[in-house]
């Protein structure tokens, strides 16, 4: 599982592989990202080739990338698809609580 | 059979033929009387006109069905509808059988390139978000 805060991005590479796990290629433009849940996570940033880009934090949470492409290099359509694992994001540490600040009051007579 | 409609066809333009045949007769007798005027003329000779030019085009017709109808004589003639086989003598099947499995063989060779199957996302580590500030 991976984890990021919500002041942060995960780079991402994504690999075309055969049934033999050596890598493939798939047609150019066709590759098409989606989060699980974008208001925990966003993909940002794609490369040109589409082949890398960037899973941003939105809000603290657990999401996953899926990710779907044409294999076919010719006419037709082969369509193939890629679950991410799941990403957990978390608050931003900065973003918490670090320390108390006590704030008195002018004096006032007992009751 | 088609060639039934087609006959019905041809039978009921030549019916047609045969009722314009005398009304064709009739109004140029009738346009051949010397003491008409000439307006009656004209429209008779108007008259005699449109019946000749339908008689045209039903003779047209009729021409066009009896052409279609030798020409589907000749294609049943032939053995339309059942399709055509062509049997080889012994060697001579046995030389095609050869030359398809020599061409089956060398296709063979042949193989599909292996298309991707699936798609493997890998993170990395993770970085400050662009255009959020490091504190």
């Amino acid at each position: 599982m991976a984890t990021m805060n919500t002041s942060q991005m995960l780079p991402f590479t994504l690999q075309p592989v055969k049934a033999d796990n050596t890598p493939a290629e798939v047609q150019v433009g066709s590759i098409v990202y989606a989060s699980s849940d974008e208001t925990v996570m966003t993909i940002t940033g794609l490369s040109a080739d589409q082949l890398s880009g960037n899973a941003s934090a939105v809000a603290e949470g657990v999401a996953r990338m899926t990710v779907q492409a044409d294999a076919d290099l010719g006419a037709g359509v082969v369509t193939i698809t890629g679950v991410s694992e799941d990403v957990t994001v978390t608050a931003d540490p900065a973003n918490l609580a670090s320390s108390f600040t006590f704030t008195f009051g002018p004096p006032v007579p007992k009751a | 059979m088609a060639t039934d409609s087609i006959s019905g066809l041809h039978d009921e333009l030549t019916a047609a033929l045969a009722v314009l045949d005398p009304q064709i007769q009739g109004v140029h007798d009738l346009n051949d009387i010397q003491s008409i005027t000439p307006a009656l003329d004209n429209a008779l000779t108007s008259a005699e006109q449109s019946l000749h030019q339908r008689r045209a085009l039903i003779q047209t017709v009729l021409d066009d069905i009896e052409a279609l109808l030798r020409d589907l004589a000749s294609l049943e003639a032939d053995g339309y509808p059942t399709p055509e086989t062509f049997p080889l003598t012994g060697d001579l099947k046995d030389e095609l059988d050869g030359q398809i499995k020599d061409v089956e063989t060398g296709a063979s060779v042949f193989t599909s390139g292996a298309l991707a199957t699936h798609l493997e996302v890998t993170f990395g580590d993770p970085v400050p978000k662009v255009g959020i500030p490091i504190t």
